[in-house]
């Protein structure tokens, strides 16, 4: 399974190519501008597992509770960069 | 064990240094475990045009890399579809380019361990 990286916002060129050549299994974590893209419905692009990088995302003035996906913290981000196999990003 | 890394590239090759930097970083890699390949994606595609020539703006021009794909055998790929949507029809055959269409992509970039956007 691979790991997919999100960093750029929604209007940035390659992102939305990045989160549809995820597949089932894979992992996405949204990082840095990438957190924006918790405002767009995912589901529709991806099967994939979907996460978003806490810091980056409360540092935008976010709250847990607007969260669509799953938050993790750095720890959790280097045991998912640690646990897939290939990466995209 | 060799790994597969894909370098993807996609502003355009007038200016912007990327596509040269996506073939020299690829460049880079022989004589590690890496078997590198470079992806035009996007506004990128151009840099296949026969006719793009970023240096008639005193830019850096792009062709320098063909003899170094040549000799490396570096594999070069590009979507079907960014050529069409950038109108590349005059596709110069000095970079051996191999076309990917837009739904083939998710398989594709996962053949590598590795696919960098740059």
């Amino acid at each position: 399974m691979a790991l997919v990286l999100v960093k750029y916002g929604i209007n940035h060129p390659v992102e939305k190519l990045k989160i549809e050549s995820a597949k089932e299994g894979d992992s996405i974590v949204l990082i840095q501008d990438g957190v924006y893209w918790n405002l767009q419905d995912l589901s529709s692009l991806t099967k994939a597992n979907v996460y978003i990088l806490k810091e980056d995302f409360f540092a935008r003035g976010y709250k847990e509770d607007e969260a669509k996906y799953s938050l993790i913290d750095y720890d959790s981000f280097v045991e998912l960069i640690e646990k897939e196999e290939k990466f995209i990003g | 064990m060799e790994k597969k890394v894909l370098f993807v590239v996609y502003q355009s090759p007038v200016g912007s240094i990327w596509v040269n930097e996506g073939f020299r970083t690829a460049f880079g890699m022989y004589g590690e475990d890496i078997e590198p390949a470079v992806m035009l994606i996007d506004a990128a595609t151009v840099a296949l045009s026969k006719d793009t020539k970023p240096e008639s703006l005193g830019l850096l021009p792009i062709k320098i890399v063909q003899r170094f794909i040549k000799r490396y055998e570096t594999p070069v790929y590009a979507v079907k579809e960014d050529l069409e949507k950038y109108n590349v029809k005059n596709v110069d055959e000095e970079y051996g380019a191999q076309f990917i269409n837009k739904d083939e992509l998710s398989d594709f970039f996962h053949q590598y361990d590795l696919v960098i956007f740059m």
